[in-house]
């Protein structure tokens, strides 16, 4: 019996090592540079915990905390451009976290020259503020939603089961919601693709595009920008007050 | 009523003695003839045109080498326009061409009021033969291109040559017209690289002489100004019109007959007008750009050119901490007002600065820029100036406005509404008063490949699809059951070979235990009711001859023809004649049986 019990403990211990260092062995590396990074910003070794977040992204790997840990690595070592590229970034995946819209808010008030955030009045000012907190996943899922109440609506017309009037009404409000889901989500995917943010400290734009030009004004960090078109090293942006001018591509980043 | 008309002269005499005055206008005298190229036997209109003057003989004219003269008489005008009063006499006469070859009518001279005015020569060209508008014969002779080229023509006139980057250049294109109906002008086009060309968005009508040719003018001003320094070539700008051409039998024909296939398409405004579009280009003109000096620059200057005034307003003075006052910095003159840009503000730490708004009129350009003080401390809003080139002065100017003394108050047990702090509204503020960002996520959450979105996922794509076969494979079973029930024909047809394989089992089973009487029966059976329900036909109509030319004139071959009958008769004699089937003679009717449904099934008769 002792020896039995001994061995159902020794037992114990091989295969809990086993596990553990099974788990271990299994850790992606990326959750590892991500823990370091963690350490690191405790330390107030921000430029060391950027490298460390970016390793993860170099992966080809994105979360919304990690973006939003590097937005505050970055927001610590001063580049509020860099900064707030991130928030932006983790926003499309957690685009209602309430500690990243505080930060989100508060790094952009320290733009230069910022003039708050204006997403339009009327009903399609309301439509944008209701995509903003939405991120893009949720929106499939809730057309994926409408569609399948859709499919259910036909197979329950197809037995006759409910009638061609509730049919036809229930199913013109759902085309209609699911179109209109359909249009912000391209708008959203739209904006990801062609918007980008000032990283440089200001950035000038010019009215053609090259060093010689005339300057037209100044961009500043953090600043967001629609771009335009693009010509060798520079591209053409459109600022919120339909203002547009060439700018360097180093000056800037994509979403 | 004669009260009214009494009313009326006095109020006639009145506007006649308010514009005396008016009458005592510059005088100006001019020559003009209605075409530079004639042929022998026309006629040349000269006209010697008095403006300001109505009360002038008429001049007699000198020997003119090549042309006999003849006076037609005079035509005097006033006109009041916008209450101006203004006067003119022309003097017409006929110019009888004598000899070909080119001729200049020499300058005229007048003495008025102890004043002496004179015209400017006229070259004229006499050739044989006939030409578009010369004089009275114009109207039905033809038009050459070098005709057009006279008649129609536009000239891209830049008011200067050197000009500084960003000065405002004015640009007037002109279109010149004589002896032609145009219409549908469309503004002209002059867009140009290096130059930034204000849009063409308004025109003005007029005659004008030149080189001694009237003309119907068309002017469009604008404004341009340089984007970058060097010797640039201005131009050539495009204008767009129709030219309308009387169409008729009396019409010759023109070089354009031969643009009649290109321009097929044309309609006429008019039925006796015809429209050919044409595209007119003008000249090119070359403007000398150079940067404004660097020597003497203002460290703020910031490619403001023209000549300014600078004015600065703050409101209001008197605020709390975080609240915003608004300046308003007016620059107005005369200049490039787009690229006037705001003045920058150095005020250090002490103001939050946001972004300026720009309103610009046609002589000034407002910039509202909204300030907010940090501090209680703060007692004025220091000096703003704004530097400018002057290209008339041909140096920089520096407006400096002195500091405006605000007071600004601590706030007191308020703490939110500030426009600085408009991200945390509605959330409790910090005690502090000073920010900072939350801190960082101990999780990595859900990780996930880049850019990788649900909608691009293939399991989510499949989900999507699912539903959607199920739906069409409902929509499908629900319409053949439907037909079963509706469609008898339907419904048989596609029940038979289900029948007929049971009718082959249970015909098999009887072949196996050797029972023809049986065997025989259920082939009869399976057969008749296979084509039954196959043809939809009552089963007592099943006849061997029925099928025989059902069948035949669907196309079935007369060997399965054959087929069935024998099987159909040797089932009769088994049933109805006492005779005796051995094994292999059901298995040789059993094997054809299988093979005559195969047959029908698969030709799908």
């Amino acid at each position: 019996m002792k020896l039995n019990l001994k061995f159902q403990g020794f037992l114990t211990v091989i295969i809990l090592s086993l596990l553990s260092g099974n788990l271990l062995a299994k850790e992606p590396p990326a959750k590892t540079n991500f823990y370091r990074g963690n350490i690191l910003y405790e330390k107030g070794k921000y430029e060391e915990a950027i490298q460390e977040y970016e390793a993860v992204l170099s992966r080809g790997l994105e979360s919304g905390p990690l973006y939003y840990n590097l937005g505050n690595a970055y927001f610590k070592a001063n580049l509020l451009g860099k900064a707030l590229l991130n928030y932006e970034k983790a926003l499309r995946l957690m685009p209602r976290d309430n500690d990243l819209l505080s930060n989100y808010t508060y790094a952009r008030s320290l733009i230069k020259f910022s003039s708050g955030q204006d997403q339009g009045r009327g009903f399609a000012g309301f439509l944008k503020r209701c995509l903003a907190r939405v991120s893009v996943d949720e929106l499939s899922l809730i057309l994926a939603v409408i569609y399948y109440a859709f499919i259910i609506l036909i197979v329950l017309s197809i037995y006759w089961i409910i009638s061609k009037r509730t049919v036809s009404s229930a199913g013109s409000a759902l085309i209609v919601l699911f179109f209109l889901l359909l249009a912000g989500l391209i708008a959203k995917n739209r904006q990801y693709d062609n918007e980008g943010l000032i990283i440089a400290g200001e950035a000038p734009a010019y009215y053609e595009p090259h060093q010689e030009a005339t300057l037209h004004f100044n961009l500043f960090e953090g600043m967001k920008v629609k771009i335009i078109q693009c010509k060798n090293s520079w591209c053409k942006i459109e600022t919120r007050d339909k203002k547009s001018g060439w700018i360097s591509k180093n000056d800037f980043e994509l979403f | 009523m004669k009260k009214f008309y009494s009313f009326l002269c006095l109020f006639w005499c009145g506007l006649y003695l308010l514009n005396v005055p008016c009458f005592a206008q510059e005088i100006s005298f001019a020559a003009s003839v209605n075409t530079s190229k004639v042929s022998l036997g026309s006629v040349v209109e000269l006209n010697l045109d008095f403006t300001g003057a109505s009360n002038i003989a008429a001049p007699k004219l000198p020997e003119i080498e090549g042309f006999d003269s003849r006076y037609l008489g005079p035509a005097s005008s006033i006109s009041i326009i916008n209450g101006k009063t203004s006067s003119s006499i022309t003097h017409m006469y006929h110019l009888i061409p004598l000899k070909t070859g080119v001729f200049t009518i020499p300058s005229f001279s007048i003495d008025y009021k102890n004043k002496s005015y004179s015209t400017e020569p006229i070259t004229i060209e006499v050739i044989k033969g006939s030409v578009r508008g010369s004089g009275s014969g114009a109207e039905s002779s033809v038009i050459s291109s070098e005709d057009l080229k006279n008649s129609i023509f536009l000239r891209l006139e830049v008011d200067k040559k050197i000009v500084y980057v960003n000065e405002l250049i004015p640009v007037r294109l002109k279109l010149y017209i004589k002896d032609l109906s145009v219409g549908e002008v469309e503004y002209p086009d002059l867009n140009q690289e290096g130059f930034l060309v204000e849009p063409f968005d308004n025109y003005e009508k007029y005659r004008d002489v030149l080189n001694g040719v009237y003309y119907d003018v068309v002017e469009f001003p604008s404004t341009a100004f340089a984007l970058r320094p060097g010797e640039l070539l201005m131009g050539p700008a495009r204008l767009k019109c129709n030219l309308l051409l009387q169409r008729g039998p009396s019409r010759r024909r023109s070089p354009f007959d031969d643009m009649d296939s290109f321009f097929s398409g044309f309609d006429s405004i008019f039925e006796r007008y015809q429209r050919y579009p044409l595209e007119i280009v003008s000249n090119e003109s070359a403007v000398f750009v150079k940067e404004p000096p660097a020597a003497g620059r203002p460290r703020d200057f910031n490619q403001s050119l023209g000549r300014y005034t600078f004015s600065l307003q703050a409101d209001p003075k008197e605020v709390t901490v975080g609240d915003p006052i608004t300046l308003r910095m007016i620059v107005s003159g005369r200049g490039n007002f787009k690229t006037v840009n705001p003045p920058e503000l150095e005020f250090g730490d002490s103001f939050k600065i946001y972004a300026p708004k720009a309103e610009q009129t046609e002589n000034s350009k407002m910039f509202e820029q909204v300030i907010i003080p940090k501090s209680e401390n703060i007692s004025q809003i220091p000096s703003i100036s704004f530097s400018f080139f002057d290209p008339e002065k041909e140096s920089y100017q520096t407006i400096t406005k002195p500091p405006i003394p605000i007071t600004v108050r601590k706030p007191e047990g308020r703490d939110k509404g500030r426009i600085d702090d408009y991200s945390i509204i509605g959330r409790p503020q910090e005690p502090s008063g000073q920010r900072d960002i939350i801190f960082i996520k101990e999780k990595i959450g859900d990780l996930r490949k880049q850019g990788a979105v649900l909608y691009t996922n293939p399991i989510f794509i499949i989900f999507q699809l699912i539903p959607l076969f199920v739906v069409i494979a409902l929509f499908f079973y629900v319409q053949k059951i439907r037909r079963l029930r509706t469609d008898p024909r339907y419904a048989r047809r596609l029940q038979a070979p289900a029948k007929a394989k049971k009718g082959l089992e249970e015909a098999y089973l009887c072949l196996r235990s050797n029972d023809a009487k049986k065997f025989f029966n259920s082939v009869s059976r399976t057969m008749l009711r296979y084509f039954s329900d196959k043809l939809h036909l009552p089963i007592g109509s099943v006849t061997s001859e029925s099928l025989n030319e059902i069948l035949a004139k669907r196309g079935v071959s007369e060997g399965v023809l054959e087929s069935i009958a024998e099987i159909l008769a040797k089932c009769d004699m088994a049933r109805f004649a006492p005779l005796d089937f051995s094994r292999k003679d059901m298995e040789y009717v059993y094997k054809n049986m299988r093979e005559i449904i195969d047959h029908i099934e698969r030709r799908r008769i």
